[in-house]
């Protein structure tokens, strides 16, 4: 119980000074400021409208487990219902 | 329907490439200047001179603008699986996506945790667990690079796995199989000496900048003798492991050694060519010349593909007609196993949905020895092998070419360095050089991609069958979408970078 605990605590003060040092770095860069706003921006961009609104998982969205998503692409492979006339 | 339908393949193809290639250019800088950036600060450590670590740290803050910007651009392609290629996601199995855990994992804990003290410990840990962390760093960067460079290895050379018609899956048989493929190791280093080469590049380049400006001469004079002598080493390394890269492209992917090359009809002690124009009215079969005009190496293909002068090269005719005196199989042949092995799939089906064991093991008999060649059993003629040469072969030329000025520029750099700022037009053939060091790496990425059409796995699963049935217009949207964010992005980045520049040596971190 006690080797958790302190093996816990050791991870989370890793963890917070590992962040502390990120914070304390960027603050103190002179560019720090606007390379936090071009990574939250780029990051709000890609995960709260690119992968929400385009890139649903297709297989996951479609069909409800791994059974159905196999049949689905079993289905694709072998009745022609493919896309490929010269390959390219 | 068709037309559709092939528009989609192709904005999702045009997707792809978009994303991967303004990818690469924030990584090979990434994974270069990593490696430089340690030199300089194992030089700091060992002198205890102050100016290097100043040195040290301009480049560093470079290195973090540049790792700001780029990073999390490569999960775009993971999205990307998922909703333009979701067949090929589920027919890949575990064997795409282990190594890109495995990247995810050591790109997060490895560079993360490092990447931290390398970049704001300079004050709060010692000399060698800061040296330490910095070469972890570029370390890790690197490990990172590898298992991507396995999973691209793989599609281009599928080894180590077996095929469940139950799932439809491919299942890994031995991770070391497809680990150290030898077509994997040899884009691996290929793929990151090009990194390196870039990163020596941009060193240089802007060195060679200050010097023109006469602004920090000695900072700007020593960082041009890591960055050429770096530069030197790598370039010479690029040569070697590109000689190895076309020997497994001749071994596994002939098609595109041929189409590199323009080589239309085999021949043994096939020639190279140096310099070259395509006749564009080259067809398959005619009779035609290749080259409109062409400056030849001898014997250097055969050399090159087989490490024998006299090796027998197969031209695209060869592999894609057939060749019986050299033992080649044509396209037509393979096709025919292709469609037998969709054909086993189907009737593996057809098993399964009325519950026939019996049914199913003989369909999976039936599939096993010709699974080799289930992509040819989607292509229609055995024409449809052919890459598109032109991009292919002048993409590659370029590549070489670029190469080759590169060895030579980085040696007479170290060769003038002594008095390197009375050599004006040396120095500006520095600078300018910085863009063809990205133009080199993503020619050498449109040769290993578009080289290897029409297959998203060699032999296995064609593009077309690849990508997932989804409306086009989307992929279209965001294709601009992405097109406008990455612009902005590299705009941003260069926009930074040449502010944190003009700053100078001593303009602050």
């Amino acid at each position: 119980m006690n080797i958790t605990t302190n093996t816990e605590l050791i991870i989370m003060n890793t963890f917070m000074n590992i962040t502390s040092m990120y914070i304390e770095g960027f603050a103190s860069m002179r560019l720090g400021r606007r390379l936090w706003l071009i990574i939250a921006i780029k990051l709000a961009l890609m995960f709260g409208v690119m992968k929400l609104f385009f890139f649903p998982d297709y297989l996951h969205q479609n069909f409800a487990d791994e059974e159905a998503r196999s049949l689905h692409l079993l289905e694709t492979l072998t009745q022609g219902n493919n896309h490929a006339t010269d390959g390219h | 329907m068709q037309l559709m339908a092939t528009e989609l393949v192709d904005w999702s193809r045009a997707q792809f490439a978009l994303t991967a290639l303004y990818h690469f250019l924030f990584v090979p800088l990434t994974l270069g200047l990593s490696f430089i950036v340690a030199i300089m600060e194992s030089i700091y450590v060992k002198t205890r001179d102050e100016r290097w670590k100043t040195i040290t740290r301009f480049w560093m803050t470079l290195f973090a603008i540049n790792f700001a910007i780029g990073v999390a651009t490569g999960l775009i392609m993971e999205f990307e699986f998922g909703t333009n290629w979701s067949n090929y996601s589920w027919f890949v199995g575990d064997i795409f996506g282990a190594p890109l855990a495995i990247e995810g994992i050591l790109a997060f804990f490895m560079e993360s945790t490092f990447f931290a003290v390398m970049f704001f410990g300079w004050n709060k840990v010692s000399k060698g667990f800061h040296l330490l962390s910095t070469w972890l760093v570029a370390v890790g960067s690197n490990l990172s690079a590898f298992w991507i460079l396995v999973a691209n290895g793989w599609m281009q050379y599928p080894v180590g796995m077996s095929f469940n018609p139950d799932t439809v899956r491919h299942e890994m048989v031995s991770f070391l199989d497809v680990a150290l493929s030898p077509v994997a190791v040899a884009k691996f280093l290929h793929t990151i000496g090009s990194g390196y080469v870039i990163g020596a590049l941009f060193v240089v380049g802007i060195s060679a900048w200050m010097l023109l400006r006469g602004r920090d001469l000695i900072e700007a004079k020593r960082s041009m003798a890591v960055g050429a002598s770096f530069g030197l080493v790598v370039s010479l390394f690029l040569a070697l492991s590109g000689d190895e890269s076309a020997y497994q492209v001749a071994q596994h992917q002939p098609v595109k050694l041929a189409a590199m090359e323009g080589f239309y009809k085999g021949k043994s002690g096939a020639e190279i060519v140096a310099v070259g124009i395509l006749n564009p009215d080259k067809q398959l079969g005619d009779t035609a010349h290749a080259m409109e005009f062409e400056l030849s190496m001898p014997y250097a293909l055969s050399l090159l593909g087989y490490h024998d002068a006299d090796a027998f090269v197969p031209g695209l005719e060869d592999l894609v007609y057939g060749n019986e005196a050299q033992g080649i199989e044509g396209a037509a042949s393979k096709i025919e196993k292709g469609k037998e092995a969709v054909s086993a799939l189907e009737a593996f089906k057809a098993a399964k949905k009325s519950g026939d064991a019996a049914a199913m093991e003989e369909a999976r008999a039936r599939l096993e020895p010709v699974m080799g060649y289930f992509g040819y059993g989607f292509l229609e003629s055995p024409e449809a092998i052919v890459p598109p040469v032109a991009i292919t072969f002048y993409s590659f030329h370029v590549m070489v070419a670029l190469g080759f000025y590169f060895i030579v520029l980085f040696a007479l750099l170290l060769w003038r360095l002594p008095q390197i700022e009375r050599y004006q037009t040396l120095l500006k053939a520095a600078l300018f050089s910085i863009p063809l060091g990205y133009i080199a790496a993503e020619a050498g990425w449109i040769v290993a991609e578009v080289g290897r059409q029409p297959w998203a796995i060699q032999d296995l699963m064609p593009v077309g069958i690849a990508a997932t049935q989804i409306d086009a217009g989307n992929v279209m949207v965001s294709f601009w979408l992405f097109a406008v964010l990455f612009t902005v992005l590299l705009i941003a980045e260069i926009k930074i970078m040449l502010r944190q520049i003009a700053l100078g040596i001593y303009g602050g971190h």
